[in-house]
C-alpha cells in the first residue's frame, strides 16, 4: 500500500513496557526500525522503479522460548517481516539480529537460517523430494550432517510430527495437513531454536488445521521459540503475545487479553476478533457484564454458568 | 430452475485394486432459488458430486435433471448445461489467463456465442455483482490484482454466464477476514439479485449455518443427511463421528445447555443467552 | 493412455533386482541395450530373451505389467516392421504393384521388432525396479567424474529430483484448470486443429503462471532450509556397493561373454 499513513501512526503498546515480563534476558530475535522495500523495474518504458514499502519501521523483540502471534490483513507486511528474520530478505534500512547475529553479515546467513526455521503457507510448494523421509533429510543434508546422524534426526523429526508411518510415501498422496507436518519435520530435523510459521493453516481443512496447531503446541512445550503468522484469530488466544500489523507497521502489541480488549480498533483494521472475545463484547453491549480477558469459549461459558448460579 | 438427482454413483479407477466409490447412490431435489450448503470431511465426495452437476464428470449410474433436462442423457449439448450451471472451483483465481479483467470475465459469455453488446452488458453486470469497479478494474491485468480481488474477478467470470445454478467450491479458502466477508456478502447478493440456486461447499460451518436454507451432509460418498441448519446441527455427536464440527455459536450453545440446533449464529446465541439469564433472574 | 506408460513407472516390490545399486543397474542397462545391436541371428535372441526373462522373474514384476508398457509403442513397432518388410532388397516372395516382400525383409522386420520389444522391456525393467530418487542418485554419482569437466552434475540431479516431485502436482493442476475452463464453456475437443490449438491458451497460461509460482515458493523454501548447491552436502542414503552387486556384475559379464561368443563362434 502506498500513500500517507493513517492518522493514528505509531505502535500503540497496549500494555506499556510489559515486554519480557515473563521472559527475562537478551531477546532471541531483535528487529530494530526495520524498513523493507520491494523494487520492481517498470516494464513499459524508462520510468523509475516502482517502490513498495512493505515494512515501514518495525521494532520487535522476540524472547527465547516465547510464542508470538502476528496478525494482519493480506499486504500488511507480516510475511515480509518474517522473511527478514531468517535472512531470506535483507533490510532496506534498520536491522534484524538473531541471537546477536546480524542478518546483513554474510558470515552468519546459514547459521541464522539453521537456527530460525520457516514453514510456509502452501503445503505443496515447499517439499523438495518425492519421498517423505528424503524430504525431511533435505535440510540436514544441506548442513553437511553425517549420514548416520541424519537418519537419527529424520526418525526423531517424523515422530515429533507423527508421520512415521508415511515416511516412504510420495507427498502428493498425502492430505494437506500431513504435507504441512512433513514440512515442519523438515525444519525440526535442522534442530532450530525458533520456527516461523507463515500462515501454515490457511490452505488446510479444519482437521489439517487442528493437526498442525497440535504440532505447534508440542514444539512450544519443547521450548522452541514460535512466531505464528495467521488469519485465524482463535489460533492466537494462547500465545504469549499478539502483534497486529497494518500497512507495514505494528499497530497493537501485547498479551492476547490486552490486545483483544481493543475490539473496535481491531475491527476497523478489517480483522475479526476471536469468537469468544467477540461474543463477550457483544454480550456486554446487551448489559451482561462478562469480564474482559476471557479468550476462549470455555472461559466465557464457565463465567456465564458461574455468574448465573 | 430446479435440480433433481437420482441414484447418482461414481467410482474412480473402476476395476483396479485401488478403486474408490467417490459418490454412491446419491439422490436429492433442489427447489428454485434455494441456497444449499454442502458439508463433509475432505474426501467425502463433495467435489466429485458437484462436478457431475455441470457435466464435467459423467456418472457410472444415475440421472441428473437440470430444469427438467436430463443432462446424463445422450445427445445433450454440453453447451446447454454449462449455460445453466456455473461452477467456481477451489482457488478459482488460478484459472485467470487473459490480458485484462474485462476479457477474462468475457471468456465464458464469448464461449456461449453471444454478441459483443450482450457480452459487454454481462461483464458490467458481473463486475458490479462482485463489487469490482468497472472504470477502475476492467482494463487492468488480472495478475496485478490483490488476492481477494482476483478471487472475485474469477467468480465474476462464472456469474457472467448468468447461470440458474451457481456452484461454489470453498470460495473463501485462504482469504483474510476482510476478503472472506466480502466474498460472502457478494454470494448473498448474487443469490438475491439473480434468484439463482446457490450450492456452497465449505468447511466453514459458521458460513454454512448462516447462509443455507438446507444443508447436505456427505460421508464416504453418500448423502447421509439433509435438512435445515437447525436440524442438521442438532445432532452434534453424529457430525463429530464423521469428522465434522459445529458452527462456533452452536457449539457454545451446547456448552451452555441451550437448544443447540436452533442457534445458527452469534445473534441467535446472544438472544438465547439473554433470555436464559432473564429466566433465571425472575 | 497415460496410465499405460510403464516406462518411468516404479513397481514396488522387495526383490533382489530392486535392491541392487542403481549405478550398477544403469550401467548394466546400457550394456544390455548395446548387446541388442551386437546380435544378428536367432541364437543370439535366445540368449537375450532367456537372460531378460530370468531378470524379469527375479524382479517379481508381473509380466502383464511389462507387456502393458509395450502398448503405447505398438504403433512404432508396427511401423518399423512394415518399413523393414517392404524396404529390404533381396529374394522376392510376394509382390503387388510397387510393393514387394523379400525373405531378407521378413527376417529383418522380425528381428527389428523383436529388438525393439526387448529394448523396451529391458529399459522399463530399470525404472520398474528402481525408485526415481535412487535413479537420480545413481545418475549423479555416475556422472561425478564429469563434474571436473565443468558439467553441473549436482544441479542436473537436483533438477530431476524436483521434476519427479512436481510432475504429479502439475498434472493435477492441469486437470483442475481444464475443468475450470470447461465450466466456462471452453471446448477442447471439436473444431479445426487451429481452433483446438487456440483453445489451449486458457490452459497453458494459468499452467505456466502456476509453475512459476511453484518455482518461486520452492526456491524460497529451499533457501530457508539452507540449500546452497552441492558443495558440502551429505546424503541420507549414500550409495554403497554390496556383495550382491558384485554378484550381479559377474552375471552381467557372463551374459556379455555369451553374446560375444555366440557372435564370433556361431
Amino acid at each position: 500500500m502506498s500513500g500517507p499513513p493513517a492518522a493514528d501512526t505509531g505502535a500503540v503498546r497496549a500494555g506499556c513496557d510489559r515486554q519480557d515480563v515473563n521472559f527475562k534476558g537478551q531477546p532471541y530475535i531483535e528487529v530494530r526500525d526495520l524498513v523493507f522495500e520491494y523494487r520492481r523495474g517498470s516494464d513499459t518504458d524508462g520510468e523509475p522503479d516502482v517502490v513498495m514499502r512493505a515494512v515501514d519501521g518495525v521494532s520487535l523483540d522476540v524472547p527465547r522460548g516465547s510464542f508470538t502471534a502476528i496478525i494482519g490483513r493480506n499486504g500488511s507486511g507480516k510475511s515480509t517481516l518474517a522473511k527478514n528474520v531468517n535472512a531470506l530478505f535483507l533490510p532496506t534500512s534498520g536491522s534484524v539480529t538473531v541471537d546477536g547475529m546480524d542478518t546483513r553479515d554474510d558470515a552468519f546467513v546459514w547459521e541464522i537460517r539453521r537456527r530460525v526455521g520457516m514453514v510456509f503457507q502452501n503445503p505443496d510448494n515447499q517439499l523438495v523430494s518425492a519421498v517423505v523421509e528424503d524430504d525431511v533429510a533435505f535440510g540436514p543434508e544441506n548442513l553437511g550432517v553425517a549420514p548416520d546422524e541424519i537418519r537419527e534426526r529424520v526418525r526423531a523429526a517424523l515422530i515429533a510430527v507423527d508421520m512415521t508411518e508415511q515416511r516412504k510415501m510420495a507427498p502428493h498422496l498425502l492430505s494437506g495437513g500431513q504435507k504441512q507436518r512433513v514440512a515442519i519435520a523438515g525444519v525440526v530435523a535442522m534442530r532450530p531454536d525458533a520456527i516461523i510459521f507463515d500462515e501454515p493453516t490457511a490452505m488446510l481443512d479444519p482437521e489439517g488445521r487442528r493437526e498442525v496447531m497440535d504440532v505447534i503446541g508440542r514444539l512450544r512445550a519443547d521450548g522452541v521459540t514460535i512466531v505464528l503468522i495467521t488469519h485465524f484469530m482463535d489460533e492466537t488466544v494462547d500465545a504469549d503475545r499478539v502483534v497486529i500489523m497494518d500497512r507495514g507497521r505494528i499497530v497493537l502489541d501485547g498479551t492476547p487479553a490486552e490486545v483483544f480488549r481493543r475490539a473496535d480498533e481491531i475491527e476497523s483494521l478489517g480483522l475479526r476478533l476471536p469468537f469468544a472475545v467477540e461474543l463477550a463484547s457483544r454480550l456486554r453491549r446487551r448489559g451482561i457484564d462478562v469480564p474482559a480477558g476471557l479468550l476462549t469459549p470455555e472461559a466465557v461459558a464457565g463465567w456465564l454458568r458461574g455468574s448465573a448460579a | 430452475m430446479t435440480i433433481k438427482v437420482s441414484g447418482l454413483s461414481h467410482t474412480y479407477n473402476a476395476g483396479l485394486a485401488y478403486e474408490t466409490k467417490a459418490v454412491a447412490d446419491v439422490s436429492f431435489d433442489v427447489a428454485d432459488g434455494e441456497f444449499i450448503g454442502i458439508i463433509g470431511h475432505t474426501g467425502s465426495g463433495k467435489s466429485t458430486l458437484i462436478q457431475h452437476l455441470n457435466g464435467i464428470l459423467k456418472p457410472d449410474s444415475g440421472q441428473i435433471w437440470i430444469d427438467g433436462i436430463d443432462i446424463t442423457g445422450k445427445g445433450v449439448k454440453m453447451h446447454e448445461i454449462r449455460k445453466r450451471v456455473g461452477m467456481s472451483f477451489q482457488y478459482p483465481e488460478y484459472q485467470l489467463f487473459e490480458e485484462t479483467v474485462y476479457r477474462d470475465i468475457a471468456f465464458g459469455p464469448r464461449n456461449l456465442g453471444l454478441s459483443d453488446a450482450e457480452i459487454d452488458e454481462r461483464v458490467r453486470e458481473a463486475m458490479d455483482a462482485v463489487n469490482l469497479d468497472f472504470g477502475e478494474m476492467a482494463e487492468r491485468s488480472p495478475f496485478d490484482l490483490s488476492g481477494g480481488q482476483k478471487r472475485r474477478a474469477a467468480i465474476a467470470g462464472v456469474i457472467a454466464m448468468r447461470p440458474g445454478v451457481l456452484i461454489l467450491d470453498e470460495p473463501t479458502a485462504g482469504l483474510d477476514p476482510k476478503s472472506h466477508a466480502d466474498v460472502l456478502s457478494m454470494i448473498r447478493s448474487v443469490h438475491e439479485r439473480m434468484g439463482a440456486i446457490v450450492m456452497l461447499v465449505s468447511h466453514n460451518m459458521e458460513d454454512i449455518a448462516a447462509m443455507s436454507d438446507r444443508v447436505f451432509v456427505m460421508d464416504m460418498g453418500r448423502l447421509v443427511c439433509s435438512g435445515t441448519p437447525a436440524e442438521v446441527f442438532a445432532d452434534a455427536e453424529y457430525l463429530r463421528g464423521i469428522g465434522l464440527g459445529l458452527p462456533p455459536s452452536t457449539e457454545m450453545a451446547r456448552m451452555l445447555g441451550l437448544a443447540a440446533g436452533a442457534i445458527r449464529d452469534m445473534d441467535d446465541l446472544i438472544d438465547a443467552i439473554s433470555r436464559m439469564r432473564k429466566g433465571r433472574d425472575l | 493412455m497415460i496410465r499405460d506408460i510403464t516406462l518411468g513407472q516404479y513397481y514396488p516390490e522387495y526383490s533382489i533386482i530392486h535392491k541392487l545399486d542403481p549405478r550398477l543397474k544403469l550401467v548394466v542397462t546400457l550394456l544390455y541395450i548395446a548387446s541388442l545391436f551386437l546380435i544378428e541371428d536367432f541364437y543370439g535372441y535366445i540368449i537375450v530373451a532367456a537372460s531378460i526373462g530370468g531378470v524379469l522373474a527375479a524382479s517379481r514384476v508381473p509380466l502383464r505389467f511389462v507387456v502393458r508398457g509395450l502398448k503405447p509403442i505398438m504403433l512404432i513397432i508396427i511401423f518399423t516392421f512394415a518399413l523393414n518388410i517392404f524396404m529390404t532388397r533381396g529374394e522376392v516372395i510376394w509382390e503387388y504393384g510397387w510393393l514387394h516382400v523379400t525373405w531378407e525383409g521378413l527376417r529383418m522386420a522380425f528381428f527389428m521388432a523383436l529388438r525393439l520389444i526387448l529394448l523396451i522391456i529391458g529399459s522399463s525393467l530399470l525404472t520398474l525396479t528402481t525408485k526415481p530418487m535412487k535413479l537420480t542418485d545413481g545418475i549423479e554419482s555416475l556422472l561425478a567424474p564429469a563434474k571436473r569437466l565443468g558439467l553441473p552434475t549436482h544441479e542436473l540431479a537436483m533438477m530431476m529430483t524436483i521434476a519427479l516431485r512436481f510432475i504429479p502436482t502439475l498434472l493435477e493442476e492441469t486437470d483442475k484448470i481444464m475443468k475450470a475452463q470447461q465450466a466456462r464453456g471452453a471446448d477442447f475437443e471439436t473444431g479445426s486443429i487451429f481452433r483446438r490449438a487456440k483453445a489451449l491458451v486458457p490452459i497453458l497460461i494459468p499452467l505456466f503462471v502456476g509453475a512459476f509460482r511453484i518455482a518461486q515458493d520452492l526456491a524460497m523454501a529451499m533457501e530457508a532450509r539452507c540449500y546452497r548447491g552441492g558443495e558440502g552436502r551429505t546424503k541420507l542414503n549414500a550409495l554403497r556397493m554390496k556383495r550382491r552387486d558384485l554378484a550381479a556384475a559377474f552375471a552381467c559379464a557372463g551374459y556379455l561373454a555369451g553374446i560375444i561368443a555366440e557372435r564370433v563362434l556361431v
